[in-house]
């Protein structure tokens, strides 16, 4: 008999928690660790690091000071989002809640929402802040205040659905894109809900409701027949069978693995309706699973441009300078605020072809140049020589598992300690194997 | 002295470095027997592709201004027939699209009406699937036809990728091959890697005796990427283009284009884009300004690539998912609809409006019928143009349509 893939996940003498295993969830459920956080893991055992990633408790002072500036920094932005996009990143960099980081960043995707039509930073920072609220809890709850989010309405055109003359362009992404995927409604299904959204708007940044432009006739949606409005189809939607398989496949991919089987897909989805779809109590319990911890699934995703950029500035305390990461995020294919359709980014291979993997090989030859405190590293860690700096590169990035003769070769041609571990994160970030995660 | 056609010495590179190493006035030699050459071989031909992602308005863009339907149907979003820039007794274009208009009176601009397919999709990324598969059943296909076209073509090793996506985001489905890692580049200048010592091509080309197929993926396209930086350093060596651009993006990475092909990159295909045409609102606000974007892009571009000696040699095809609705909606918009006008630039297209306008009179559900398969588009620009068989690219049945002269 197959244990169920999803159970509990217990370490034994044969199989046991250690450094490598702490890592791959560390990794898995936020970014690149640094070292410290790896050993703080590791000593801290499999359940507790969970509850900490799952936590929501309060976050570094470091990232508390700079998430207070995002109202003063969208207003310089106004139309552009570039120095918001900058924050946004350099929050990541410093915080000390990196699931909650990586999920408000997988929403951010799902819905896809871009400031190339918003041209509102402000508008931009409330749906991240929308988002941020929302992103652990039942995702029913998230999905309604989406559909209420000014920047989501002007995206999809809510405002622009009255009474008569109705738009279909939010209820057909809804369905198609938030909650069920192609195949579960129909077109009628889609007209009809796009009645029940009339009236539904937004004035000066906040939302609003007009009785007059709203459909009150009957409707009938998925199967429901009523006189339904807006939230109500929300709620029709999320309690469809089919909304949890949907939500479980994009969460297997974006934290298990890019190919999960029919049945893990099934076994996760029945796993959210159990929780009622609360987004955080289904990933902990992923983040326990056997599954996560199986060998297959150990370097099995690639990761995306910001958790690349991201996970290197995490492990060597890189200094993040405005500019420059966010236009590397951006060059490698990942604009933030702005994905390239209301898709988003489908992710895994689709990151990697040969332009935006110079990219990768380029900002990381940059970073360890010009943002590594190679000898600030060097001293605290007393490397005597190139040799051993380079080592200790290989350890924090590849579980000391480098590509053979990278290292000696990193450390041959270095004359100091310094040299050769800015050589090596160099090299070391540039590898296939780094690219995995 | 014979004329010698380049494809003759270029088969055989031992006689070209022989030819080379003849002295100072090669260089001259080989200029001058470009120059006399009828027209360009097939194998120096060049295919520029702009998409028009959001589904382009096609009823506005080429417009049947003596249709009263037409009028009937878009109250305030039509265009009126003082306002259009006739390019026939029924056809017009947009106003924004004076350049456009330039182009079509110097034989530069072929028009296709009514392309499309069967069973429109008005999934905006279904139907873009359908159109970078050339398959209704894009489900089933992992790879685009411009990847099929690359996977098909005998390149050897270190020799330029078959086609370059020049724009932001990610690699297109249709370029998705499965031999050959298309390169994306969202601006040439982010191409630069200092490897003086070869160390990072040694630890990324170096053979991995265990690796899943996604790191050995990783690990090619990552050796092909070196190659590319390598190849772009040559090329942005050559002399810039003196022509002026507006500044736009679509402009500013067609003269990116431009400059690869001058520079000699040697890819065949470039493919980018220019977002925002999905005017389910306030049509009016936007699309006069996305038109204008395309038809002075495509005019510089056209006139960039005449004054470098290459007007021969480039075609550019518009294409977009889908056209739009024929009624406007309550929004001054809009919605998702079938069938719409492609456009073709350049000096080898077939001049003019290939086939009748669309009939207002005969629509399906409320959207233009399609009159003519895309594939038929792209079996004349892959037979015609680049001279190979389209059959394997883009699969059996569909008619080439003439497109060039």
């Amino acid at each position: 008999m197959i244990p169920n893939p999803l159970s509990p996940w217990i370490p034994s003498a044969d199989d046991p928690w250690d450094r490598s295993k702490a890592a791959h969830l560390l990794r898995r459920a936020g970014f690149e660790p640094s070292l410290a956080e790896r050993e703080l893991a590791f000593h801290a055992g499999l359940d507790p690091t969970v509850e900490r990633l799952i936590s929501t408790a309060a976050d570094d002072p470091r990232h508390d000071e700079l998430d207070a500036l995002g109202p003063t920094i969208a207003r310089r932005d106004t139309l552009g989002v570039a120095h918001l996009r900058h924050w946004w990143l350099a929050r990541a960099v410093k915080t000390n809640r990196p699931f909650h980081a990586r999920l408000t960043h997988f929403w951010h995707n799902h819905f896809a929402t871009s400031n190339t039509k918003i041209r509102n930073a402000a508008a931009m920072l409330q749906q991240i802040r929308t988002i941020e609220a929302n992103a652990a809890g039942p995702f029913g709850q998230l999905m309604l205040a989406m559909a209420r989010d000014p920047a989501m309405i002007v995206w999809l055109d809510g405002d622009r659905n009255e009474r008569g003359r109705p738009n279909e362009n939010f209820a057909r992404e809804l369905f198609e894109l938030f909650t069920l995927g192609v195949g579960h409604y129909t077109e009628q299904d889609i007209r009809e809900a796009a009645r029940a959204f009339t009236g539904w708007g937004q004035r000066h940044g906040k939302f609003r409701f007009s009785p007059s432009a709203h459909d009150e006739n009957s409707k009938t949606v998925l199967g429901v027949t009523g006189d339904l409005d807006g939230t109500d189809i929300v709620h029709v939607a999320v309690k469809h069978p089919s909304c949890a398989e949907f939500l479980s496949r994009k969460l297997l991919r974006e934290f298990l693995t890019p190919n999960p089987s029919p049945e893990l897909v099934s076994g996760f989805a029945t796993a959210l309706r159990n929780v009622d779809m609360q987004v955080g109590s289904a990933m902990a319990l992923l983040f326990r699973s056997r599954v996560m911890f199986d060998p297959a699934v150990r370097r099995a995703r690639i990761k995306s441009p910001v958790e690349f950029v991201i996970g290197l500035s995490r492990s060597w305390d890189l200094s993040v300078r405005e500019g420059s990461i966010t236009a590397d995020v951006a060059a490698m294919g990942q604009p933030l605020l702005e994905p390239p359709s209301v898709k988003g980014w489908d992710g895994h291979r689709d990151w990697i072809n040969a332009g935006s993997m110079l990219m990768r090989i380029s900002a990381a030859q940059r970073s360890a140049k010009d943002h590594l405190d190679a000898d600030r590293w060097c001293e605290e860690h007393a490397f005597r020589s190139p040799a051993e700096s380079a080592a200790f590169a290989a350890e924090v990035m590849l579980d000391a598992k480098p590509p053979s003769g990278v290292i000696e070769r990193a450390a041959a041609s270095s004359a100091s300690p310094q040299d050769a571990l800015r050589s090596a994160v160099a090299i070391l970030a540039s590898t296939p194997e780094y690219q995995m995660c | 002295m014979t004329a010698i056609h380049r494809r003759d010495f270029l088969k055989s590179s031992a006689g070209l470095a022989a030819l080379l190493a003849a002295g100072p006035s090669m260089p001259g030699f080989l200029a001058s027997t470009a120059a006399a050459a009828h027209h360009a071989e097939p194998g120096e031909r060049v295919l520029v592709i702009v998409q028009l992602s959001g589904g382009n308005d096609g009823l506005n863009t080429v417009i049947p201004y003596r249709s009263d339907q037409y009028h009937r149907l878009r109250p305030t979003l039509r265009v009126a027939p003082s306002q259009v820039h006739a390019i026939s007794d029924d056809l017009g274009l947009h106003p924004e699209m004076v350049s456009l208009k330039s182009l079509h009176d110097d034989g530069l601009l072929c028009t296709v009406n009514s392309v499309g397919y069967p069973n429109p999709d008005r999934s905006h990324f279904r139907s873009m699937d359908i159109w970078h598969t050339a398959s209704q059943t894009p489900e089933s296909q992992p790879h685009g036809w411009i990847g099929r076209l690359a996977d098909l073509s005998s390149r050897q090793q270190g020799s330029a990728p078959t086609a370059v996506h020049l724009d932001d985001g990610p690699l297109p489905l249709a370029l998705r091959a499965s031999r050959e890692s298309l390169p994306s580049i969202p601006d040439l200048s982010r191409l630069r890697v200092e490897d003086p010592q070869g160390l990072v091509q040694a630890s990324i080309g170096s053979p991995r005796s265990r690796g899943s197929d996604d790191l050995l993926y990783v690990q090619r396209v990552s050796v092909a990427a070196c190659r590319n930086a390598a190849r772009v350093e040559k090329v942005l060596q050559h002399e810039p283009s003196r022509s002026l651009y507006p500044d736009t993006g679509l402009a500013r990475r067609l003269a990116q284009i431009s400059t690869l092909i001058a520079g000699g990159f040697g890819a065949r295909v470039y493919y980018t884009s220019l977002n925002g045409f999905d005017t389910h609102a306030q049509q009016a606000l936007s699309h006069g300004g996305l038109l204008r974007e395309l038809a002075d892009a495509l005019a510089a571009f056209q006139r960039d690539l005449q004054a470098r000696g290459l007007g021969d040699r480039v075609l550019t095809m518009t294409f977009s998912e889908f056209g739009r609705r024929v009624a406007e909606n309550a929004g001054k918009g809009t919605d998702h609809g079938a069938a719409a006008p492609l456009l073709i630039v350049g000096n080898r297209c077939k001049p003019g409006i290939v086939n009748p306008a669309p009939d207002l009179s005969s629509l399906v559900d409320g959207d233009l019928a399609h009159r003519v398969d895309f594939r038929s588009v792209y079996a004349g620009l892959l037979s015609g143009w680049l001279e190979v068989m389209a059959e394997p690219v883009i699969g059996p049945g569909f008619e080439p349509l003439r497109v060039t002269t």
